[in-house]
């Protein structure tokens, strides 16, 4: 799809992609950063504070109230990791000015309404000598940890950040987009708020708009928002973006890593390097691969190692595209760990030898395409499907990847499956077989 | 007779064809441009039917609520409904019903849930192939001892995988604590104990039982005409509906709440707290369900959203995170609303929620302020609700399922009064009914 884009000010450029079948407009702002350990958790916590209060909306409440009014419009800001960058989004979601009752019309544009209060939470927060407030900062810190902590209630994801942790211990991708407890308990108001102004003076922004509203409009309605910014900005900043180091592969031995936990279920999850990345332009192979060892439910794992042999409820492989890398992930029973391993090892082995049926490669192929063509109905993945191929300094289409897809042959997937290097395995052993949680019941009852 | 109604919203611009098919089968199909077509077959045979006897009565009884079981009942363990979804898709050969969908690009799924089982695909390609395979497995069970036993190793790991969370644990909690007989207390997989007792001969009851068409529905929205999707149900389904009935039993449930508080230690981070209050106001027509129901969501999303006094109260200080919010469960035989909250401190909170439901219920304190942004938030979900094709045969399923129609829950939404909520807020807060569940580290 060919869309429209300008530089509005320095470091910061729009894209304004057409689609008439939403019935709401969305927006989204993305300050690109690098993933640093003495700032992950000055970012990951700058969005809930920039939300937590401003000067025009100084309570949590006022803004929801505002946003309420602006008939339930969506201002989602958080921090992510895209390869080694750490992102700063902040999502804007708001009705198509033509479904507004008429009798509401007289309040302007909504669209203008929304983007005016975003600007008032980006560039006018609350502040105490020349820094945020202490006790919004403090909230915030406290939530972020207790997000932070939580990741051990979803046994699945918290064995899958174990391994990253223990995978890339020697490189910047361990560090986590939310940072640590203890970096998390370092921020202070002065800390953050210099990470704010580093923000708005170097990382590069990109917009994306999604809707109906042509380009000029767009230009218009961010006027305020591009002058408060370029008060931030100078011509001389370079606003590069940082570059993912790449590990095509794992030059190590597998390193196997073991914890234990008074849980049922155990956890296997394994990590690859995948000699692949979005950049190379021909990632779509490595995505396909993919789709056929673990991505869908008629794939090789979900059937081996699920239908056939019964092992699991849930066996799955994700691919990473900036970095490279592959993680394979199920939940089985302690005992079933080798039978597992030997399970998904062969499946990998099958496709590097091209035992590949045509059913396999044709129904992998479809997935993938459809997976692709449903893009088309979410204003949201079509703006974060070209910002990261923007990124990657690739511009190509859904419909375009769907295209390659179509073309691709076996002797590209067994490629991949042979370029695959297992480097981490991390194994969660549940020790509670028997299971039943400990329950004490209160004597005030009824 | 296959009978046909269009059914239209002004509101919403969209409209769509409701068919009751000669077989029984209730078809809503909802045209939409987009790159997804979605279907959903749905059957109302869900976790809780645990108890039922077939019936010749001419006059269908849908429930049957009694302490005196009549001797043919038939006695279903718990899971049944769910080990009966996953093992659908075991077809005669050996094949997958799921590889049967991939090869026209449709990917499949199913869910269970207490009320209802569903079989869904979505696609991108022709939608009327993969409809033929919906139709055509989920009428034809294929159960072996061999397929049923590999599948109860799978489902005991998605149990154990369940009880390894929290939030689950602390969920079954509160419907324990909330219910003295009716099924919702029991997790929708069952246990690795009732499964056990889950043989081909208790699947195929249960299948002759209830997946029967007049016990479904089929919703489908995306890239098809009434007219193809009727083809399609004239080549799979009967000519003409089965004439015996399948009586759902349950036992009595008393008005009371079975205890005030239950604490499990099960490894959340931060403590988790379930406040549900169990709502004694059912009934068996479903548009005073749909007209009440909507009438405490909008009441819960004055109380309880972002913009509510409690959420900045107890947000700013410091006792809540932002994983806090109500929910609300409404049907012919259970109803509950849930308030859920991370937090430190789950006494304090839990007496600031009692304190407040209780100011709210002796001060009728809504003001029209909060009223009319509320109805703009109404508005917009409204609006923006039937944006993807999902959605829309999802809560098509939903409201069909449970005896209403599509539009006209939106509709009943807008012509709530501050008045309506006032009344609903009496009958529902009403602190014996209220229990609470925490789960700690």
């Amino acid at each position: 799809m060919k869309y429209e884009s300008c530089i509005l000010c320095p470091g910061a450029q729009l894209h304004v992609i057409p689609k008439d079948t939403f019935k709401t407009d969305f927006i989204m702002f993305s300050f690109t950063l690098p993933l640093a350990r003495e700032t992950a958790a000055e970012y990951a916590l700058l969005p809930s504070v920039l939300c937590r209060g401003s000067m025009a909306y100084p309570t949590l409440e006022d803004l929801a109230r505002r946003l309420d009014t602006l008939y339930n419009a969506g201002i989602a800001g958080r921090a992510h990791k895209r390869g080694e960058a750490q992102v700063v989004t902040f999502q804007l979601r708001c009705l198509e000015q033509d479904v507004i009752p008429p009798e509401d019309e007289n309040e302007g544009p909504l669209l203008s309404s929304l983007l005016d209060t975003f600007c008032e939470l980006l560039f006018a927060p609350l502040t105490e000598q020349g820094a945020f407030l202490l006790s919004y900062v403090d909230g915030e810190k406290k939530n972020l940890c207790e997000a932070i902590r939580a990741k051990i209630n979803n046994k699945a994801s918290y064995a899958l950040s174990r391994l990253d942790e223990e995978m890339f211990a020697e490189e910047c991708y361990s560090i986590s987009s939310r940072g640590t407890e203890e970096t998390v308990a370092a921020v202070t108001p002065q800390s953050l708020y210099r990470c704010y102004l580093q923000m708005l003076r170097e990382a590069p922004l990109s917009v994306t708009y999604v809707g109906r509203l042509p380009s000029d409009t767009i230009v218009s309605s961010l006027a305020r928002f591009v002058s408060l910014l370029s008060a931030h900005r100078s011509e001389t900043e370079t606003f590069s973006c940082p570059v993912t180091q790449v590990v095509r592969r794992a030059e190590h031995p597998v390193r196997r890593v073991e914890e234990s936990m008074d849980i049922r279920q155990s956890r296997l999850c394994i990590g690859y390097r995948t000699a692949s990345v979005l950049s190379d332009g021909d990632f779509y192979r490595f995505a396909l691969f993919n789709e056929l060892l673990g991505g869908c439910a008629s794939s090789k794992l979900f059937m081996e190692v699920r239908e056939r042999r019964g092992l699991c409820y849930d066996c799955a492989s994700y691919p990473e595209a900036q970095k490279g890398v592959l993680y394979i992930s199920c939940g089985i029973a302690a005992d079933a760990r080798v039978e597992a391993e030997n399970a998904i090892a062969a499946q990998i082995q099958a496709i590097c030898d091209g035992e590949i049926t045509e059913e396999e490669f044709q129904a992998a192929k479809k997935s993938l395409v459809s997976g692709y063509r449903e893009i088309e109905d979410s204003a949201a993945a079509i703006a974060v499907w070209y910002e990261n191929r923007r990124a990657a300094g690739i511009d190509t289409s859904p419909q375009e990847t769907a295209e390659q897809v179509l073309s691709c042959t076996r002797e590209a997937l067994a490629d991949c499956a042979a370029a695959l290097t297992q480097d981490t395995l991390y194994f969660l052993r549940g020790t509670c077989a028997d299971g039943g949680e400990e329950e004490d019941y209160d004597d005030d009852t009824d | 007779m296959t009978q046909i109604e269009h059914l239209t919203s002004d509101r919403l611009r969209q409209s769509y064809t409701r068919i009751r098919h000669k077989s029984g089968l209730t078809v809503c199909v909802l045209p939409k441009r987009a790159a997804v077509t979605y279907a959903v077959l749905g059957v109302g045979f869900g976790a809780n039917d645990r108890m039922f006897r077939r019936t010749s009565d001419a006059v269908l009884t849908p429930l049957l609520t009694t302490q005196q079981l009549p001797e043919d009942t038939v006695f279903v363990p718990s899971g049944c409904a769910h080990f009966l979804e996953h093992k659908m898709f075991a077809e005669r050969g050996g094949e997958d019903a799921i590889a049967r969908f991939a090869r026209y690009g449709a990917n499949a799924d199913a869910y269970t849930t207490p009320d209802l089982t569903a079989y869904l695909y979505s696609t991108t390609e022709d939608p009327y192939a993969p409809l033929e395979i919906l139709l055509d497995f989920v009428m034809n069970p294929y159960f072996t001892a061999e397929n049923v036993a590999r599948e109860r190793s799978i489902i005991a790991q998605e149990i154990r995988m369940y009880d390894d969370s929290p939030m689950q644990t602390g969920y079954y909690n509160l419907m324990e604590a909330l219910y003295h007989t009716h099924p919702i207390r029991d997790n929708v997989g069952g246990t690795e104990e009732t499964i056990r007792e889950i043989t081909p001969d208790v699947l195929y009851r249960c299948h002759a039982a209830f997946y029967r068409p007049d016990n479904m529905v089929l919703t489908v929205a995306g890239n098809v005409t009434p007219e193809q999707v009727m083809a399609v149900c004239d080549r799979c389904l009967p000519d003409a509906a089965a004439p015996s009935v399948t009586q759902r039993i349950l036992l009595p449930e008393p008005p009371t709440i079975v205890r005030q508080h239950i604490t499990a230690q099960a490894g959340a981070a931060t403590p988790l707290l379930y406040f549900g209050v169990k709502d004694t106001h059912l009934s068996s027509d479903p548009m005073q369900r749909l007209r009440y129901a909507s009438a405490v969501d909008i009441l819960n999303d004055i109380l309880f959203c972002k913009s509510s006094a409690i959420f900045a109260d107890l947000y700013g200080r410091g006792l809540i995170n932002g994983r806090f919010g109500a929910e609300y469960e409404h049907t012919e035989t259970y109803s509950y609303a849930l308030i859920s909250a991370e937090t430190e401190s789950p006494d304090e909170t839990e007496d600031a929620i009692r304190s407040y439901l209780a100011d709210r219920v002796r001060l009728h304190d809504i003001s029209d302020a909060q009223f009319a942004r509320c109805r703009r938030v109404m508005y917009a979900s409204s609006v923006t609700a039937y944006e993807s094709t999902e959605d829309m045969a999802l809560d098509c399923l939903d409201c069909t399922m449970d005896g209403g129609e599509l539009f006209s829950s939106v509709d009943v939404m807008m012509q709530i009064t501050k008045d309506d909520l006032i009344d609903v807020l009496d009958m529902l807060y009403q602190p014996e009914h209220m229990a609470v569940s925490v789960v700690t580290k």
